[in-house]
């Protein structure tokens, strides 16, 4: 199959799973990133490059009415974006960090892009409920409830046409910039996936800052340099 | 009152099923397979005045012939579930059991007003939504995705797959669970049925602080291995910066900063050195 329309199918099932609240977590970058791998024929890369957005966004927690970027897009653009791209011919496999680290850039507009897009969608979706009340007041209910499931191949569609427009789009753009600057610029951008899940664990920190579960990350976290240390 | 029920469940009684009530669970599936089913879409036409008012709804309307009182107006029953819903994604299939209970009690003939209907579902809705969004949100996404890194760090998918069985047990059965709770107990969903829900909350919070420490330490051992002491103190430096900014900056924002940051310092760090 077509490497677009796999990878825009994948991201309208996951962005059902996300906006439905069928919410099974497939949609998590993580899972998305692996997916997608698997649909383009390389889970490896994909479950890589879905992880490092994934671990950035560790300590991300939907509290007090903090809006969630759309990671479910995001996960599947940034496995996508890399994996297509390295693929090319015009790309150096030495530029494989500045391919992640443009491939996350591009996520990153798109979890953003796609958090707007909901937000968007909230404000106008209750014409369905509006509709659905006619319906009611005239007894059929059966319609008036399939008006809600019909929502379901909006939020299909949406992941669809955003991840579709993304990879048409950014495929050729990722790889034109990684072949036109390699070498120098880009080589020392292959450690990127080491240090960006830096940021989660950031976030993990102060998510964890009270006594007792402040105590316990202390405790992870020397548990890993006491084993280390009687290792060596 | 707890230690007259010592064998009681959360979402199920304990002990061993006798034939008879078995025979009644496969009657229970028949009846409310459609309405379980579609618990799992209850956010789809989520907006922002009614929120999930007509998920709800849509769950409630194979019920609306069954629990509409003769020469009742079926309307004005469709009506009243058409309004205002918020009772988050996990446990808002509980809050509908109770309804369904009690709509069910209400056209059998028992006294049962459309007002107590009303405000148990506005209470149970807010009580039930921030119990569960803490539980989920907070204490076992963390954990689970904090598991599944750590194993993709090192290429290896059994994080992943823990971290999808882990969730969706929890998720299963605070939903199933929490629909057959609701139509089992009707009104009688509240202090002990919340007081027991998520008893290994502190537990899985512990995990998920010490998961979150160990995986803070894995990445200095892997930046230490890739780059020695200066990728450690760039580490240490992101670290603390994305501590600080998550609560100052959105999250997207101090991500894309801090990524940017860290490409800047490799490029830099090479040119100089």
């Amino acid at each position: 199959m077509n490497p677009v329309l796999s990878a825009s199918l994948l991201a309208g099932a996951l962005a059902l799973d996300n906006r439905s609240s069928l919410r099974l977590m497939i949609s998590q970058p993580v899972c998305a990133g692996f997916l997608a791998g698997i649909v383009l024929g390389n889970p490896r890369e994909g479950l890589l490059a879905g992880a490092v957005l994934q671990a950035m966004f560790l300590g991300m927690v939907p509290v007090r009415g903090i809006g969630m970027s759309d990671l479910a897009l995001g996960g599947v653009a940034v496995s996508s974006l890399s994996i297509l791209a390295l693929r090319s011919a015009a790309v150096d496999p030495a530029a494989r960090g500045l391919v992640l680290l443009l491939s996350l850039a591009t996520s990153l507009g798109v979890a953003a892009a796609g958090r707007s897009l909901y937000r968007f969608w909230e404000t106008r979706s209750h014409v369905f409920t509006r509709a659905a009340l006619g319906l009611a007041g005239k007894g059929r209910f059966a319609l008036a409830s399939a008006l809600h499931f019909s929502t379901l191949a909006i939020h299909f569609a949406i992941g669809f046409a955003v991840t579709a427009a993304v990879v048409i789009a950014g495929v050729p753009a990722v790889a034109g910039i990684a072949g036109a600057v390699s070498g120098k610029w880009a080589e020392p951008l292959a450690s990127l996936p080491v240090l960006l899940p830096f940021i989660g664990a950031g976030s993990l920190l102060a998510l964890n800052f009270g006594r007792v579960r402040g105590f316990l990350f202390l405790a992870g976290f020397c548990t890993v340099m006491l084993v280390l240390l009687f290792r060596s | 009152m707890e230690k007259d029920r010592p064998r009681e469940g959360v979402w199920i009684e304990a002990g061993d099923v006798s034939p008879a009530r078995r025979r009644s669970r496969a009657a229970f599936a028949r009846e409310h397979g459609n309405a379980i089913l579609r618990l799992f879409f209850i956010q789809s036409s989520r907006n922002e005045r009614t929120l999930d008012g007509l998920g709800f709804f849509s769950i409630i309307e194979p019920f609306i012939s069954k629990c509409s009182r003769p020469g009742e107006d079926a309307k004005g029953f469709a009506r009243r579930h058409l309004g205002y819903f918020n009772a988050g994604l996990y446990l808002s299939s509980a809050v509908a059991g109770v309804v369904v209970n009690m709509e069910r009690r209400r056209a059998r003939g028992e006294p049962v007003a459309v007002e107590r209907i009303e405000s148990v579902k506005a209470a149970l809705s807010s009580v039930l939504a921030a119990r569960a969004n803490y539980f989920f949100d907070a204490l076992l996404v963390p954990l689970g995705l904090t598991i599944a890194c750590i194993s993709a760090m090192y290429g290896s998918y059994a994080g992943l797959i823990a971290f999808l069985a882990l969730y969706n047990f929890y998720n299963f059965q605070s939903r199933i669970g929490g629909y057959c709770r609701g139509i089992e107990l009707g009104e009688g969903v509240g202090g002990a049925f919340v007081a027991r829900l998520y008893r290994e909350e502190r537990l899985i919070g512990g995990c998920a602080a010490f998961a979150a420490g160990v995986f803070a330490a894995l990445l200095f051992v892997k930046a230490h291995g890739a780059g020695g002491a200066g990728f450690v103190v760039w580490g240490a430096v992101a670290c603390a910066a994305s501590a600080a900014l998550a609560r100052k900056l959105a999250f997207v924002r101090t991500v894309a900063v801090l990524a940017a940051s860290t490409a800047i310092y490799l490029i830099v760090g090479r040119i100089v050195s």
